[in-house]
């Protein structure tokens, strides 16, 4: 399984710069994305999903990030050992990033259709007419309603949902191997989610793309995901197949997010389970699991050693002293 | 159809009970109108109806859901109750009285009594202020503190209030994570004692563990200051699990209204139903209804002749469903359930 994977991410290490020094948001992170695998990266804001998928691009360099070390390899090439100007060829071609608001993503002052034109012309090097019609195709491809008038439209008059279906299309145009989908849950509704992530589904029986899909939201992952990462304070704490992690967690956390879910079932009582406590500052973390703090399982042991990701089944990994324990 | 003093004939256990039989809140026909200008989406009327016809109700410590897709009036209904927006046609009724002619300068003082919390909290406050400066506005505006002391006092205790630390007084809006300005919008809008405030996506940008505490937050308030709120949502799950009764809102019109249970587990408009069905849940070996796919833009721009719902209504009857628009009714069994569709579902 692994030699197959498209995207082998091992222990990666990323820091920004905080008053403390540099501070490892990313710390030693490892997973594979196989081929037409769609993997959730899921953890809650600051937890470091973000920078994890900025890495593989290579793009944090911009907020003041460095990648500290690491593997990020690509069909066997390591991305991180590229030079800057062959990275600029697998940006937006092999690997291509829907960031998170398509709003600031997008030119103010060019049509939608423009912009996917010129991502065709660059990348694919295709004529003027030729990306016209592909762009008009794309548009149609993800949903867009008539994708001709889409075309001549500015972002601005286009609905939150549109402009993201827009800039799905103008990833698409590349026919990148990974699409990388920063948290597209939180600038739309679940509906209008749900239905661009059928779209990509559709999408990928036929050409194999493979899609890391970064999210908070595991109602998301129940319904679009074959894999997920579960992401707290810089680390992985939980790996495995979506439907082995939704039948039953081995982290308390994982357990935790599950609960905060609000379900159709119980409506009787108004107040909903909560995860007590905030994720800690990561320039004071001490030796201890990061999550001992908020743990409802934590023992002395959590407080001193930090648990490593250990295998605790087939094809699943969790990082908890106590993973044979957390109640289902 | 619309009954201003409407008592409730069913009550869910835990509801508030009709103490005072007038509603906080009551809209009779309420409807606003956008000026749109005709161009590339090929918009046919001059006026996109965001809302068009609107006649709820909120009663004294409730809270009523609002819950819809994006861009279906939801949040215009939302700024139309409070006094945001102007109403194009019909009546605002707010404790008794008919504001909906009222001067800016007549509804000052009764600013304190209906408050809004927005979706985006970081672009809600004033980034120069801080938390102590962005709290103790409110407080000042409406002048509910005589003296520096008291209004000091009054900060400290409701940022305490609202689950956070006095270390955060200092800080301004950029220090603070999502969930912290989420809770000073909150400490803003109830420290002035609002009767009604009105809860856009409050937790849209929120993770889901952040979500909760905010929710339960505002669940603890109203109880312990008898706040109704109006809570706006396009995720119907989480409405459902808060509020107290649900409107369903489409194409600027609700097409269904009842107690958060019955409306769950009983729709009727086939858009509830298909709401229902299509809700994202966790159970991975469910099979996911989709939500009936309009290729071409329901826009409200261009307002259709009978049932908003009609191109993508699986139950649609040519004759009846594209000339005639439905009206919300009571359906006649006591629950209170009310549906605007011609073909209703059985109960």
């Amino acid at each position: 399984m692994a030699d197959t994977a498209l995207l082998r991410v091992r222990d990666l290490v990323t820091s920004v710069p905080t008053q403390q020094g540099a501070t490892r948001v990313v710390d030693g992170v490892s997973f594979d994305v196989g081929r037409a695998a769609t993997v959730a990266l899921v953890g809650e804001s600051g937890c470091g999903k973000t920078v994890t998928a900025l890495s593989i691009l290579r793009l944090v360099a911009s907020p003041g990030g460095r990648i500290e070390s690491g593997t990020v390899e690509l069909d066997g090439v390591d991305l991180l050992r590229l030079t800057e100007r062959e990275m600029r060829g697998v940006r937006g071609r092999a690997v291509a990033m829907v960031f998170q608001e398509p709003m600031t993503s997008l030119h103010p002052c060019h049509t939608v259709g423009w912009q996917v034109r010129e991502s065709l012309t660059v990348h694919r090097r295709m004529s003027r007419g030729q990306a016209r019609a592909r762009a008009v195709e794309l548009f149609d491809r993800v949903g867009l309603p008539e994708p001709s008038t889409i075309y001549a439209t500015y972002p601005h008059r286009l609905s939150a949902g549109q402009r993201q279906r827009a800039m799905i299309a103008m990833a698409l145009a590349g026919e990148p191997k990974l699409l990388v989908m920063d948290d597209p849950t939180s600038a739309l509704d679940v509906n209008t989610q749900s239905q661009v992530l059928e779209y990509l589904g559709d999408l990928q029986e036929s050409t194999s793309m493979s899609i890391l899909l970064i999210t908070h939201d595991l109602r998301i992952v129940a319904e679009h995901a074959s894999d997920v990462v579960v992401m707290y304070a810089g680390r992985v704490v939980e790996s495995a197949s979506a439907p082995d992690l939704l039948a039953r967690q081995r982290h308390p956390y994982t357990r935790g997010m599950m609960e905060c879910v609000p379900r159709l079932g119980s409506l009787s009582h108004r107040r909903l389970l909560a995860i007590e406590g905030v994720a800690p500052v990561l320039d004071h973390v001490g030796p201890g699991c990061r999550f001992a703090e908020r743990c409802p399982m934590r023992v002395d042991r959590c407080a001193q050693e930090e648990p490593e990701l250990a295998a605790v089944g087939p094809g699943r990994w969790a990082r908890c002293w106590r993973h044979d324990e957390v109640p289902s | 159809m619309s009954d201003v003093a409407g008592v409730p004939t069913a009550l869910e256990p835990g509801h508030p009970r009709p103490d005072r039989p007038p509603p906080l809140v009551v809209t009779e026909s309420l409807s606003k109108h956008f000026p749109v200008r005709p161009g590339v989406l090929r918009v046919a009327s001059p006026f996109a109806r965001a809302v068009d016809g609107v006649s709820i109700r909120v009663r004294y410590g409730e809270t009523v859901g609002l819950v819809g897709e994006s861009g279906c009036g939801k949040s215009t209904l939302g700024r139309l109750l409070v006094r945001l927006v102007e109403p194009t046609v019909g009546r605002i009724v707010f404790e008794g009285r008919d504001l909906t002619r009222w001067t800016e300068d007549a509804l000052r003082p009764l600013r304190r009594r209906m408050q809004i919390v927005s979706q985006n909290p970081t672009s809600s406050l004033n980034p120069r202020m801080t938390v102590r400066d962005l709290v103790g506005e409110a407080i000042r505006i409406h002048k509910l503190a005589r003296s520096r002391a008291q209004e000091s006092d009054r900060i400290v205790k409701w940022v305490e209030r609202v689950g956070m630390r006095p270390a955060v007084l200092d800080l301004h809006p950029h220090e603070l994570s999502a969930g912290q300005a989420q809770r000073v919008a909150i400490a803003r809008a109830l420290s002035v004692e609002p009767k009604f405030v009105v809860c856009d996506e409050p937790t849209a940008s929120l993770d889901v563990s952040v979500q909760a505490h905010i929710l339960n937050l505002l669940v603890d308030l109203q109880e312990t200051m008898g706040i109704a709120y109006l809570l706006i949502s396009h995720d119907l799950v989480l409405v459902s699990r808060v509020s107290h009764r649900v409107a369903v809102m489409y194409r600027g019109r609700i097409v269904e209204q009842a107690f958060a249970k019955d409306l769950c587990l009983r729709p009727l408009h086939p858009y509830t139903k298909a709401l229902v069905a299509s809700a994202p849940q966790l159970d991975p070996g469910r099979i996911r209804a989709r939500l009936p796919v309009a290729r071409a833009m329901p826009s409200s721009a261009l307002p259709p002749s009978g049932c908003g719902f009609y191109e993508r209504c699986p139950r649609a009857a040519a004759g009846t469903c594209d000339r005639n628009v439905p009206i919300l009714e009571e359906i006649p069994d006591g629950s209170g359930h009310e549906v605007a569709c011609w073909f209703p579902a059985e109960g």
